[in-house]
């Protein structure tokens, strides 16, 4: 089991979906400090990437950026040969990218906004999925790692495409786990509640709060998820440590459980108003 | 994963799973309380291993479905390390194999005794005490059981899903209070009384034989659970609470006689 180096992804090649911001960007970097040489995959902020890229060279890893919209199966094949050619392999895939769209009812629901937040997450994960296995299965250990969230059981009425499409992510993964067992890949999602990101300071705005700092009491276990809660599960998942945990959809939400994560922000609103 | 500066108190801590998890506090920085019954003799081996390493570490004997025992345990070990701010359940004992129908009621009090009721006597015993902490982690380790809850084995079932019943409401009333609370789940691990079946099941007679027809390459061992409750009361694992993870290689935690003879349902 290798002594002292239970926790080291060296040798091991990560492609990160949506790597170059928030969630994305803490995963790229939490691997790369356990010794992984990371694609870091972008769709249009390719500042960002570069500069996350930056910060993994700057851990003395290897570093690429590859654009490529995930809901493109041809897009991601060549953004899975890329990333051979430049770091000669992928043995972790974690499918961060997604995207999200605005409540609204089924009822009154937008079908191509729908079609769209569907198409990221679902077809996305499915085809990165698709495109590193021939890879992956090449490779001693392959790490799949879904990025979920706690939409998938806190179901909050509104946000219906968000909340099925992380729902249909939870299952591929559970389903994925079984059918890629015998060959060594480990599979799991991880299910991350609001989180410090650009995403969630629409929510700080929405409840009159200039900073998550004043909101962090409020809130269980006295802060706000950080992108780095999930990037240090997913290394240590991918390490020889978490090497026998698979098929596990595990959430990062502090106990948070089906409470839906404004209802903390309006709660901590009414008390600091003194209501 | 560091969890330098903590205290850990694991119950049944002297073999198997539990020997397990404290080697691996006690690694990561850890001063550990290894709690035992019977096995004094094992309990006081893990404890020496964990000194020769450099640890710290003391046996301590109560049984966990015993109140008085267990509050008279939690003093000793405030009284020697300070405090304890890592509390982990994972004593247990197997039960009667067999139907609901044909177990006497006293064995059934048994198990639920030694899981159940010794995890709130634990729980309970230190609850106060971690919240005068900055912070503190208590890891019930449950089963792969309560994933699909096999036939003849009423008592055990019952416990560990009262466990992890326990486990997810304790996460909610505690989780202002900075104590996160978790259920680690494991698989198959090769014990003793593992290994006899395994001889019987499979015709392999080491470990290192049943290891070669596992999907991941080796039968899991009781470092693979120490290893994830150690990340979860680490710094990295601390915004996790209220979850249940099954540590259990390949996923259905089959037994080595699955990936041996062929797929058999479980229900057989």
């Amino acid at each position: 089991m290798g002594e002292g180096n239970l926790h080291s992804l060296e040798g091991r090649v990560a492609l990160v979906t949506g790597g170059s911001r928030g969630i994305g960007r803490a995963i790229s970097l939490a691997m790369a400090e356990a010794g992984a040489d990371v694609v870091v995959n972008f769709v249009n902020d390719e500042v960002s990437a570069r500069g996350t890229a930056d910060e993994i060279r700057a851990l003395g890893r290897k570093a690429m950026t590859c654009r490529a919209d995930v809901a493109d199966p041809d897009g991601v094949k060549a953004m899975v040969g890329a990333a051979v050619e430049g770091l000669g392999k992928v043995d972790i895939l974690v499918c961060n990218a997604g995207i999200i769209r605005r409540d609204s009812h089924v009822y009154e629901a937008d079908l191509e906004e729908f079609r769209e937040v569907i198409e990221n997450h679902v077809m996305g994960a499915f085809n990165c999925v698709q495109a590193a296995l021939p890879v992956m299965r090449q490779q001693p250990r392959g790490d799949i790692q879904l990025i979920g969230s706690t939409n998938a059981k806190m179901l909050p009425m509104g946000l219906t495409s968000y909340n099925v499409a992380k729902a249909g992510i939870e299952v591929m993964g559970r389903v994925l786990s079984k059918e890629e067992q015998g060959h060594g890949i480990r599979v799991n999602v991880i299910a991350p509640t609001t989180t410090e990101t650009d995403m969630a300071s629409g929510l700080l705005k929405r409840y009159g709060f200039s900073s998550f700092r004043e909101v962090d009491p409020y809130l269980p276990l006295g802060r706000i998820a950080q992108p780095r809660d999930t990037g240090n599960l997913c290394a240590f998942l991918a390490s020889e440590a978490g090497g026998h945990i698979s098929g596990q959809v595990i959430y990062v939400d502090a106990s948070q459980d089906r409470k839906p994560t404004q209802e903390f922000f309006s709660s901590a609103a009414e008390q600091r108003s003194g209501i | 994963m560091r969890v330098e500066g903590r205290v850990a108190l694991v119950t049944g801590g002297s073999r198997g799973i539990g020997a397990g998890i404290a080697r691996c506090m006690a690694e990561e920085g850890a001063a550990v309380v290894v709690n035992y019954v019977q096995s004094e003799r094992l309990a006081n081996e893990v404890v020496e291993g964990i000194r020769e390493g450099g640890g710290r570490a003391i046996a301590v004997q109560a049984d966990v479905g015993n109140y008085v025992q267990v509050k008279s345990m939690v003093e000793r070990s405030i009284g020697e390390f300070g405090k304890v701010d890592i509390l982990v359940n994972n004593a247990g004992i197997a039960g009667p194999s067999g139907p609901m129908a044909d177990i006497k009621p006293e064995e059934f009090e048994e198990v639920i005794n030694n899981h159940l009721v010794g995890s709130f006597n634990t729980a309970h015993c230190l609850l106060h005490h971690m919240r005068g902490l900055d912070r503190g982690d208590i890891i019930f380790i449950s089963s792969r059981q309560t994933d699909f809850f096999p036939p003849n084995s009423s008592p055990y079932n019952a416990a560990k899903a009262g466990m992890d019943g326990m486990a997810q409401g304790l996460a909610k009333e505690e989780r202002y209070n900075g104590i996160r609370v978790n259920v680690v789940a494991p698989g198959l691990v090769p014990t003793d009384i593992l290994m006899e079946e395994l001889r019987a099941t499979t015709g392999k007679d080491s470990v290192e034989e049943v290891d070669k027809v596992m999907p991941f390459g080796r039968m899991m061992r009781p470092e693979d659970i120490g290893n994830l409750c150690t990340f979860l009361a680490s710094e990295q694992g601390s915004h996790i609470s209220g979850e249940v993870i099954y540590v259990r290689g390949a996923v259905g935690g089959e037994p080595p006689s699955f990936y041996v003879n062929g797929p058999k349902p479980y229900y057989s």
